[in-house]
């Protein structure tokens, strides 16, 4: 099955930041998490993907067609693909139902049903206007707009930054919902990991501009561990690492180290009373990019 | 096209009615003070579309809506496009209320029984060709600035492009110096020209007005064309 997004290679240079050769796929069906810090390349990648900037080098393919610069290909493909950025983009005097109206005119597969029964469920009212809303509001009302035209591929860039828990558990459980019915996939940029661990599939960590990780979220949650090791297991582990263990990378704290390694049985196996838990991809993250390798 | 005409003024319809509120009243109050429709109309006329172009174009630039626009189905020669063609309705829009104003307050002059205004407001001292022909020049001179200004924004975006708005008014009037010259020539030429264009049917005027619009419909869309190659490659 070809890849909704397949992202090969993709370079882009500024000043101050460059993304190097970045590759990324997102197959249908999937639920790609983009994670990362600030500034780390999360935003220019899912800009190069919706051809909002020109990549330096690489190629990028949305839903099949490649993407090289504004072509009428790219307005069809754009027919299929639902954007929720940062915060709600649309203009702060237009009322919800402009929204609605907009969403009609603009896409052929617009669902005023489903649009309907996203803004009741949202309870967005059709006489607000988007300067009366919050900001969870806002980015409900964003993602109504970007699910009721049945998107084959959803591209989330801090989606739900903002939202208290219990909107964000909503939202999530709506995309969760949204997947199961609709043969689509999701990439989505975010910091706040748990929400991956709720949605993902698949988890993809860039960082000064580089893929640092890019794996199936099972080999972080379930097959990865974290152990807090204390000096006494620290040394022995350091001493003779076993190969089977894979990369270890470890961070030193005041009276322990914490380890990451991909195989927690080998290491409970290795040192039986040391604790060892699973790993969140939070943890994984950090350990991946600020532990250093043994 | 449709999309970004629909966007555009469903992001100006609230404001606009305030700013077409307050229009309405200067029109009124300058050609009453004035006692000229011809002053107040083409301060007015000038003022409506100058104020929905800045906007309009100001607003693109709030939430990050100009960058989640172009996720939407139509391309980037759509949304220069479809701007422009706004921005064109608008002023031709102004031009069809001033027609209707200045109908509207000649008529309504009429009935006032007392004072001078009825002398200096009425269909005779500005007849309806002059009208026209000062909201269609007043027009013109908005779309060579809208012209000049449309590119800008386009590839700048307002914040930035306004920081040219100097210079290119510095530009105007070096130019415009260079054409007056010492202003002998000139003079004589002006005045050979207002006696030409003061014939009793109004035709010379309404001729030049439409040359000049003509002028000023070619600019505009050849700053369509240059702004839609500009666009392309801006990146957001």
């Amino acid at each position: 099955m070809n890849p909704l997004l397949r992202i090969t290679n993709l370079s882009k240079h500024y000043p101050d930041f460059t993304l190097e050769s970045l590759n990324l796929e997102v197959e249908p069906g999937m639920i790609v998490g983009l994670i990362g810090t600030n500034g780390a390349g999360k935003t220019t990648t899912l800009k190069a993907a919706l051809g909002l900037i020109t990549p330096d080098s690489g190629s990028i393919e949305l839903l099949g067609q490649p993407l090289q610069g504004a072509t009428p290909t790219l307005d069809e493909v754009k027919q299929s693909l639902g954007v929720v950025l940062d915060s709600c983009s649309f203009p702060r005097d237009w009322h919800i139902k402009d929204v609605g109206t907009v969403g009609r005119i603009s896409y052929t597969q617009w669902d005023e049903g489903l649009w309907q029964q996203l803004c009741e469920r949202f309870e967005l009212l059709s006489t607000k206007t988007v300067a009366d809303l919050s900001r969870g509001m806002g980015m409900k009302l964003s993602l109504a707009f970007a699910l009721a035209h049945h998107p084959r591929l959803l591209i989330l860039d801090e989606a739900t930054a903002g939202l208290d828990p219990m909107a964000r558990d909503e939202v999530l459980e709506y995309l969760r919902d949204y997947m199961e019915q609709n043969s689509c996939a999701i990439l989505m940029s975010t910091h706040i990991t748990t929400d991956l661990e709720k949605l993902a599939d698949w988890v993809a960590c860039i960082d000064h501009g580089r893929l640092q990780f890019n794996l199936p979220k099972e080999a972080i949650t379930d097959e990865a561990g974290v152990a807090r090791l204390t000096q006494a297991e620290w040394e022995q582990l350091a001493q003779n690492p076993p190969e089977t263990l894979g990369e270890i990378r470890y961070l030193k704290q005041p009276h322990w180290v914490d380890v990451l390694v991909t195989d927690r049985r080998a290491l409970a196996s290795l040192l039986p009373q040391a604790l060892i838990e699973r790993a969140t991809i939070e943890e994984y993250m950090t350990l991946s990019l600020k532990g250093a390798t043994l | 096209m449709k999309t970004m005409l629909v966007c555009d003024f469903a992001t100006m319809k609230t404001p606009m009615r305030g700013t077409l509120l307050l229009c309405l009243f200067l029109a009124v109050v300058l050609s009453l003070v004035m006692e000229s429709l011809c002053a107040g109309l083409s301060a007015v006329a000038i003022m409506l579309p100058t104020l929905y172009l800045i906007s309009v174009c100001a607003s693109d630039e709030q939430q990050g809506w100009e960058r989640f626009r172009l996720t939407l189905p139509m391309s980037r020669t759509q949304v220069v496009w479809g701007r422009y063609a706004s921005t064109l309705l608008v002023a031709v829009a102004t031009v069809i209320a001033g027609l209707l104003l200045a109908g509207i307050l000649i008529a309504v002059v009429a009935l006032i029984p007392v004072g001078t205004l009825a002398e200096t407001i009425n269909l005779t001292t500005t007849p309806p060709l002059w009208i026209l022909c000062t909201l269609l020049l007043v027009m013109a001179l908005f779309l060579f600035f809208a012209a000049v200004m449309l590119p800008l924004f386009m590839r700048y975006g307002m914040t930035k492009a306004v920081r040219f708005v100097p210079a290119i008014a510095v530009l105007a009037v070096l130019g415009i110096t260079a054409l007056m010259g010492n202003g002998d020539i000139e003079f004589a030429a002006f005045s050979s020209l207002i006696a030409w264009l003061d014939d009793p049917q109004g035709l010379h005027a309404l001729l030049v007005t439409v040359a000049i619009l003509a002028v000023a419909l070619c600019l505009y869309g050849l700053s369509g064309v240059i702004a839609s190659r500009v666009y392309q490659h801006r990146e957001l």
